[in-house]
């Protein structure tokens, strides 16, 4: 089993995650441009492995397989299927009893091997809160070169450079690896609103010259010093934002906790309008948690989303930028909010909040969100 | 690190340790002994609006980023590790006999984070010199870590989820690795269940949901920002770290071969699809109103 490009799945509890899709997608381009194939490994679990044809991380190829229900969140073995034939790719499906629940510790150790036979020169995984969990430690496990939040590539003269974000997504670098198999987080935006979950877009991919296989790997089960006991439910339930046509949101730029009442009262002139904010601002103690939207808190895509003293880092992008509309407000006129932002103001929320709340003619609401 | 630790079995579900005083059962005389391993950041809103910092690109250097120091008040400590901070001094507070060592990396300014630390309250601080133009990778980072902690023997390794400056949130993770011990990130929430460990974790997931773990010691835990809030030093702290001593170790010795390297640098692109309304705040406020009347946001 050689592939020169892996990309490690997540899957949820409704399938491959839309983050992963994307990962797929970005793979088979770098898979296009690199002339490798590539191969696509779900980590999991079935209830009833012995019922499985599995022998070994070494075993032979099992193409037949129907597998069970259950298991893997819904993933199934059509699933599996279907990014094989849509992606042209083979897909292994790693399957083992300390795979059932996620541990950075049981991915790495399952996951090592299977990238060590495969010998690929780039492993793709998401960049989600897991993907960045066990990502690093499987780097070193390889002896790998490392790149995280990865949003696109360039080859040029042969070389491969990666295109990544820092200070708060103002300014980007090009990153060259040196080292033999690159690990890199991708960033799901990386596809490229055209990608929008199409796996299909990718089927030029590779050079094979047989159909795409579907196979099992048993894992054996290692002796881990990180037990899993259990998945939580957010503390708090989540503010619900479904029902807002504009969200208006506030940013650490908004200075202090008294200003956010300016953010509520810019609400307050839209009807169907909801408060939320960036990270930051909960972690500041401005706002409720259940109000926060980016990777770790809500996501959101209302027809107008209002940004306002937000800088636009990579976490926060994740929650909104599918959103219809968006206005951004920052006086930072490089803020890397404005990359998404179809309309932008420069200015001082504290001078364009009450500018916009002077103005005759606006039709007075009453905050509709509390 | 100290193998005979590993003994303890990690026991029952995690309801039953939500609650309940901690080591219960514990007649135990070990020492926990906590690392907080503290980075001082650029701080990136000084990039933003100051523009006294200048960012060198150019295909040729070896690596073409570099950050000229402007002085020393653009520096400040990682938020995110300020919370990691916090949070080895509530372990401290919550559980007799710990010590709480901090740890940086860089140029003789990272003092002032170190002192910082100290300020609010950890027992040491160690600073492994190293001054280099050109940030180090994450690999890098991590790797003198390592080697500095490996015969150190802490039983719990302390940073946070993420520097602000170079948004990579590798180096706990590698250190980790590098140390062959069990590493978790984006903790929100974490209890040490006995001095010897095992240690309860929260981590927080994507959309806000959490995964618990128990884990062995020793362990890497990387601090999710938000999960605390830091205190502000009492003056007989500050007035008290200004007396200790930070031990100063030279870590150029320490450091790797690269695996990756930056080959360049710019500003972001400004967006192609971005309209920028311009003029006065009140006539900016007024398109802004005409642009959500027109799209009908404003209600009929």
């Amino acid at each position: 089993m050689k592939s020169g490009i892996v990309v490690i799945a997540e899957i949820s509890a409704d399938g491959l995650t839309p983050s992963c899709r994307d990962v797929i997608y970005f793979a088979g381009r770098l898979a296009e441009s690199a002339s490798e194939d590539m191969l696509v490994l779900v980590p999991g679990h079935f209830p009833d492995t012995n019922q499985l044809p599995c022998r070994g991380a070494d075993a032979t190829k099992h193409e037949d397989h129907p597998f069970s229900k259950g298991g893997l969140g819904k993933f199934s073995y059509k699933d599996a299927e279907e990014i094989a034939s849509a992606a042209n790719c083979d897909v292994a499906v790693l399957v083992g009893d300390h795979l059932s629940a996620y541990s950075a510790e049981a991915w790495i150790a399952a996951l090592s091997p299977v990238c060590r036979e495969t010998n690929p020169r780039f492993i793709c995984i998401p960049h989600t809160s897991r993907g960045w969990d066990y990502g690093p430690g499987l780097a070193v496990r390889l002896g790998a070169s490392l790149i995280g939040a990865v949003e696109g590539f360039r080859l040029h003269a042969g070389n491969f450079f990666f295109k990544r974000s820092f200070l708060k997504g103002q300014w980007q670098m090009e990153v060259l690896p040196e080292m033999w198999p690159v690990v890199m987080t991708i960033l799901p935006e990386a596809k490229g609103k055209e990608g929008a979950a199409s796996l299909g877009a990718t089927r030029s991919a590779g050079k094979k010259d047989r159909p795409p296989r579907v196979s099992f790997l048993s894992i054996p089960t290692k002796d881990l010093r990180t037990k899993p006991l259990g998945r939580l439910p957010a503390p708090e339930t989540a503010y619900d934002f479904s029902e807002a046509e504009v969200i208006v949101a506030a940013g650490k730029g908004i200075g202090s906790a008294e200003n956010i009442d300016l953010i509520k009262r810019l609400a307050g002139v839209f009807p169907k309008s909801a408060v939320g904010c960036s990270r930051a601002v909960c972690d500041l103690g401005w706002m409720e948690h259940r109000r926060q939207i980016g990777m770790t808190g809500r996501t959101v895509a209302p027809p107008l989303y209002i940004a306002c003293g937000i800088s636009g880092a990579m976490p926060h992008l994740a929650g909104m930028r599918n959103s219809r509309c968006i206005i951004a407000v920052n006086r930072d006129k490089n803020a890397a909010i404005f990359q998404v932002a179809h309309l932008g103001i420069v200015d001082d929320l504290l001078t364009f909040i009450p500018a916009v709340l002077e103005q005759p003619g606006k039709k007075k609401q009453e905050s509709s969100n509390g | 690190m100290g193998k005979t630790r590993r003994k303890n079995n990690p026991t029952s579900s995690f309801l039953v340790h939500l609650g309940g005083n901690q080591f219960e059962n514990e007649e135990s005389n070990h020492s926990v002994r906590i690392l907080v391993c503290i980075k001082q950041i650029l701080a990136p809103e000084l990039v933003e609006l100051s523009g006294r910092h200048e960012i060198k690109a150019g295909d040729e250097d070896p690596c073409p980023l570099t950050m000229t120091p402007p002085d020393d008040d653009c520096y400040r400590l990682n938020p995110s590790d300020e919370y990691a901070v916090e949070e080895a001094l509530r372990i401290r507070e919550a559980v007799t006999d710990v010590t709480v060592d901090a740890l940086s990396l860089g140029p003789k300014r990272c003092r002032q984070v170190l002192l910082r630390a100290l300020e609010m309250g950890a027992n040491n601080a160690t600073l492994l010199h190293l001054d280099r133009p050109a940030p180090l990778t994450p690999f890098e980072t991590a790797s003198i870590l390592a080697s500095y902690l490996r015969d150190k023997d802490y039983d719990l390794i302390l940073t946070g989820v993420m520097a602000e400056d170079g948004m990579n949130g590798q180096t706990g993770q590698l250190v980790a690795e590098l140390l062959a011990i069990p590493c978790a990130t984006a903790v929100i929430s974490e209890r040490l269940l006995s001095p010897q460990g095992p240690i309860y974790v929260e981590r927080e997931e994507d959309g806000g949901e959490r995964t618990a773990y128990e884990i062995y010691l020793p362990a890497v835990l990387t601090i999710q920002s938000g999960i605390n809030r830091p205190r502000y030093p009492a003056l007989s702290h500050v007035l008290r770290a200004r007396k200790q001593e930070i031990a100063t170790l030279d870590a150029a010795s320490l450091l790797p071969a690269p695996r990756e390297r930056i080959a360049g640098v710019s500003r972001t692109e400004s967006s192609a699809t971005c309209t920028f309304i311009v003029g006065t705040p009140i006539e900016k406020a007024g398109q802004f109103l005409d642009f959500c009347r027109q799209k009908g946001f404003l209600g009929p």
